[in-house]
């Protein structure tokens, strides 16, 4: 070998070393500019974000059972403790605004509570189906379902129409005011997480 | 008085007198449920901050997490159990989570990180990479004229035996 050759592999190695000392302290500051986010999505009967009722796309029947998930993926840059507010309202009423991060007004008819680290992904089962349904008059109400097999009291008045969703927002919890709060703070921006599924009640 | 009226006012003043008897009964058992509440919520946000203490030190937080889910699933069926009415059920239930919350707070108290210590500082880091790499840029550089040196060394200790045995 020559000396270019020798001056080659002496580069090679010099470089290598250099990576190799860079490495460590490089590697979070890489995956912190990958993004650094929240997420949640509701997975119907096959996982997927689909088939959430049996009959057709947004029909509940009473009796029937539906299983659901709630996944969350922690793409934050630490460990979080999330809240999922589950709120059932006639369908017509507000959502939760995204742009002002305003939660339904609706009250919060089941919640689950979990403790989340860096990178992890949580499934949640979401079981539920419809309790009792009390109609005086023109007026149909949502007296409770059943959810996870746990009786969830209700007193949603819905219009003629039967129809009805439910909402599904992420809360965090702040170390700084000691509660559960809807905004969720990343480097960029304010970001808000909800999700929420319409449906009918049928037959 | 008839008979009749009579006894629709004593059954009146019975049902009053159970009426005054329950009410508070069940007031004091929705406050107690109510109170336990709050006292597992401010436990469990005590444990939640010090498993972040923990995890930005590094430490090994896996049992502390699982003990946690577990007192916020109990926070969870509470708060369910007082909206629906039952109050007992969520005493109980909040008692539960209170006891999980503290069992936690007292598993990470001996992993939180000593006085004085702080978080991984990235800056300071930084700063000792930087240091790493100019000692071995220093030492590649003069390790590399070093074998240079003997490379050419030799080169020419052949030379001048060939010119010695041609000669």
């Amino acid at each position: 070998m020559n000396l270019k050759e020798w001056r080659l592999i002496f580069l090679t190695i010099y470089f290598l070393v250099v990576v190799g000392i860079f490495y460590p302290v490089a590697r979070p500051l890489i995956k912190g500019a990958e993004g650094s986010f929240l997420s949640m999505a509701i997975l119907g009967n096959n996982d997927s974000t689909g088939d959430y009722f049996y009959s057709d796309e947004s029909t509940m029947n009473l009796g029937e059972e539906v299983n659901w998930k709630i996944r969350i993926y922690n793409g934050l840059k630490d460990t979080v403790y999330i809240s999922i507010k589950v709120k059932l309202t006639e369908q017509n009423a507000p959502s939760p605004n995204t742009d002002t991060c305003t939660p339904s007004d609706a009250p919060t008819i089941y919640e689950i509570n979990r403790v989340i680290t860096k990178s992890e992904k949580v499934d949640v089962s979401f079981i539920w189906e419809m309790g009792e349904i009390e109609i005086i008059d023109d007026e149909n109400i949502i007296k409770s379902l059943v959810v996870n097999n746990k009786i969830v009291k209700t007193d949603v008045d819905l219009n003629e129409d039967l129809r009805a969703k439910l909402i599904f927002e992420a809360w965090r919890y702040d170390i700084e005011t000691n509660q559960l709060e809807f905004t969720i703070d990343n480097e960029k921006e304010e970001q808000c997480i909800w999700n929420q599924i319409n449906f009918k009640i049928g037959n | 008085m008839k008979k009749t009226e009579t006894a629709a006012v004593c059954a009146l003043l019975f049902l009053v007198v159970i009426f005054i008897w329950i009410t508070p009964s069940v007031s004091a058992d929705k406050d107690a449920a109510g109170s336990m509440h709050e006292n597992a919520e401010k436990s469990s946000g005590i444990a939640f901050e010090y498993l972040k203490v923990i995890d930005e030190f590094g430490g090994d937080i896996s049992e502390l997490k699982n003990l946690l889910n577990n007192a916020l699933a109990r926070l969870a069926d509470s708060q369910l159990a007082f909206n629906n009415g039952d109050y007992d059920q969520a005493l109980s239930l909040a008692r539960e989570a209170q006891e999980l919350s503290v069992d936690a707070i007292l598993l990470a108290e001996p992993l939180l990180p000593q006085d004085g210590s702080s978080a991984p500082n990235y800056d300071v880091e930084f700063a000792i990479i930087i240091l790493k790499t100019f000692i071995v840029s220093v030492v590649a550089y003069f390790g590399w004229r070093f074998l240079r040196q003997v490379y050419i060394n030799n080169i020419l200790q052949k030379r001048v035996e060939v010119v010695r045995n041609e000669s």
